[in-house]
C-alpha cells in the first residue's frame, strides 16, 4: 500500500494540479519499491504530461511567463509492505510521523520545528530541472507495529505537531487533540486548524494531514 | 511585533514609487560600466519591479491583489508637477490592474537552461508602465505632500494592514523647499502593525562610489545628504532577516538610504524596499 501527501507552492503556477500528479501517480503506480533513481524517472514522465498541456494553452503575458517557470511541490510519500515494512521518499517539508504508544518514534525527513523555513526544496515540474533536485530527495525506512500511529502532513501542521511533541517524553495536548479530531471527522479536525490558526498556534497556510493506524491482520501475521 | 501583519487579499500592502522626472534625470549615471541615462535606468528598474510583483501574486491563470500601487512623478510641467505615472484614473492602483493594463507588450530574451546543462534563449513578453521622462524642476515638497496624502487616505481604509513603504527616487536637491518635515511626517503615519516606511536613493552623476544603508549621517559628504538619511526610515528586522536570506547582509540600525547610487545600487534599492513581497 502507498499513501503520500504533497503542498504545491503557493506562488508557482497550477501548483495544485502538479501536487495532484505526484500523488495521484505514487499511489496509483503499480510499480512497487520505489528507489530515488525510479522516482526521478517517474516524475520526468509526468513533468513531460504537465508542461505539454500547459504548453497547449494561451496566457496573459503573467500567466505565460509563471507557467515558462513551471510548478513546484513538497512531496512524501510512504509504500508499506503486508509485513509491516515501510520505505519513505521525501522532497521539502512534508513530513512523515511514527508514533508508537505516546512516542515519536521516527520524525522525517524534518525533525523539530525549527528545521521549517520560507525556503522549502520542491520537486519542479520542469523535466530538465528535474535532475537538479535529486540532492533533495530523502528516504527513510522502519517497520510497523500493531498499534502504530503513521501521520503524513503539510509544512504548517507538521511545524505545529513537532513543536507540541516533546520526543521520548509523549505526545503533547495538541497532537493528542488533533487525533481526537481526525478520530470524530472532517468537521472537528476543520474547527481545530480554525481554532490553532486563531491562536497564532498554526501558521495560516494550506493544511493537509493523512493518519493510517496500523492494525496487524491474521492474514498478514500468516505472510 | 511590528511588520509582521499578514499580507493577503483581504489585507493588502500598499507600494507608492515617488520618482523625479526633473531635467537633470536626462543625464548619465557617474558611476557604473554603461553610460546610462539615470532617466532610462530609473523606468527600466520601475518596469522589472512591477513585473516581479504581478508575478508574485500570480496562482495560474489568477491575479491575487495582495499589493496595491501608486507611482508618483515629479517634475515635468510647472502646471502639473506631480502626477500618477500610471495613467488617467484612480492614482493607487490594484496589482491586478497593472498587470492588465500595461502601455504595451515587448517582446525580450532571457536564457533559461536547456536541460543538457547549457543555456537557451526564449523570447518572452515584457511589459512597460513607465516610459523615460525628465523636464525642468525638482518639485521634491509638493511631491512628498502628494505622497502623504495618498498614504494616509489608504491608510483611514486599511488600519491593520502591512505599513505603507514609499520609495523616492531623486537625483537633486529640492526646488521648493526644505522636504525634511514633510518626508519626516510620513513615516510618522501607522497602520496597527507599524509605521510607514520611507526610503530614499539618490542617483549620482558623479563618478564616486555609492553610500548605502548608512547608520550615521556622520560620514555623509554635505547637507542634502543628511536631509535625505533624516527623511529615511530605520530599516525593520523582518526586512533585515529577509534581506540576509537572499545574500545581502545590512546593519542593525541601517536606514534606508543610498547616496551616490548607480544603476547596480539601485536594483538593489528596489530590490529592499519591496521585501514586504518576499514575506507574505
Amino acid at each position: 500500500m502507498r499513501f503520500a501527501v504533497s503542498d504545491g507552492a503557493t506562488e508557482a503556477f497550477d501548483s495544485r494540479r502538479w501536487a495532484r500528479y505526484l500523488v495521484t501517480t505514487w499511489v496509483t503506480t503499480q510499480r512497487v519499491h520505489w528507489s530515488p533513481e525510479v522516482f526521478v524517472q517517474t516524475a520526468k514522465l509526468i513533468g513531460e504530461r504537465f508542461t505539454r498541456r500547459i504548453d497547449q494553452k494561451t496566457f496573459p503575458w503573467y500567466a505565460a511567463e509563471k507557467a515558462a517557470s513551471g510548478s513546484f511541490a513538497a512531496f512524501v510519500g510512504i509504500e508499506v509492505t503486508p509485513n509491516g515494512e515501510w520505505k519513505a521518499l521525501a522532497v521539502g517539508d512534508c513530513c512523515m510521523f511514527q508514533e508508537r504508544g505516546n512516542e515519536l518514534i521516527v520524525a522525517f525527513p524534518l525533525t523539530a520545528p525549527e528545521c521549517f523555513n520560507s525556503r522549502p526544496a520542491l520537486i519542479p515540474s520542469l523535466p530538465q530541472a528535474i535532475d537538479a533536485a535529486v540532492g533533495e530527495l530523502k528516504t527513510c525506512s522502519g517497520q510497523l507495529e500493531d498499534g502504530d500511529h503513521i501521520w503524513l502532513m503539510s509544512d504548517a501542521i507538521a511545524c505545529w505537531y513537532l513543536t507540541n511533541h516533546s520526543g521520548t517524553a509523549g505526545r503533547g495536548s495538541s497532537p493528542n487533540r488533533l487525533l481526537s479530531a481526525v478520530l470524530a471527522g472532517d468537521a472537528e479536525t476543520a474547527a481545530l486548524i480554525r481554532n490553532e490558526r486563531a491562536l497564532g498556534n498554526l501558521r495560516n497556510d494550506d493544511v493537509a494531514v493523512l493518519y493510517i493506524k496500523a492494525v496487524s491482520s491474521p492474514q498478514s501475521r500468516e505472510q | 511585533m511590528a511588520y509582521s501583519a499578514e499580507i493577503s487579499r483581504n489585507n493588502p500592502t500598499l507600494f507608492v514609487f515617488l520618482l523625479d522626472q526633473s531635467g537633470s534625470m536626462s543625464d548619465v549615471f557617474g558611476a557604473g560600466d554603461a553610460r546610462l541615462r539615470k532617466a532610462d535606468t530609473l523606468a527600466d528598474v520601475v518596469n522589472r519591479t512591477l513585473h516581479d510583483l504581478v508575478i508574485r501574486c500570480t496562482k495560474s491563470e489568477e491575479i491575487r491583489n495582495y499589493y496595491d500601487i501608486a507611482i508618483l512623478g515629479y517634475g515635468g510641467s510647472t502646471e502639473l508637477p506631480v502626477g500618477s505615472a500610471l495613467g488617467a484614473g484612480e492614482v493607487i492602483k490594484k496589482i491586478s490592474d497593472i498587470a492588465e493594463h500595461p502601455l504595451r507588450l515587448e517582446n525580450r530574451t532571457k536564457k533559461v537552461p536547456d536541460g543538457a546543462g547549457g543555456l537557451v534563449e526564449q523570447t518572452v513578453r515584457f511589459p512597460i508602465w513607465i516610459e523615460p521622462q525628465a523636464g525642468d524642476g525638482t518639485p521634491m515638497c509638493a511631491a512628498l505632500t502628494e505622497a502623504k496624502n495618498i498614504v494616509g487616505s489608504w491608510l483611514a481604509e486599511h488600519a491593520h494592514s502591512f505599513p505603507p513603504v514609499v520609495l523616492h527616487i531623486t537625483d537633486g536637491e529640492s526646488g521648493d523647499g526644505d522636504p525634511t518635515a514633510t518626508g519626516q511626517s510620513i513615516a510618522q503615519l501607522k497602520s496597527s502593525d507599524g509605521n510607514v516606511l520611507v526610503f530614499n536613493c539618490h542617483l549620482s552623476s558623479q563618478r564616486v562610489a555609492a553610500i548605502e544603508y548608512p547608520t550615521s549621517p556622520e560620514t555623509l559628504p554635505n547637507d542634502f545628504a543628511k536631509t535625505l538619511f533624516a527623511m529615511s526610515s530605520v530599516i525593520p528586522d523582518a526586512f533585515l532577516r529577509s534581506a540576509a536570506q537572499s545574500g545581502m547582509s545590512l546593519a542593525q540600525g541601517a536606514r534606508g538610504f543610498v547616496f551616490n547610487a548607480d544603476p547596480a545600487a539601485l536594483v538593489q534599492f528596489f530590490d529592499i524596499g519591496t521585501r514586504p513581497a518576499n514575506l507574505r
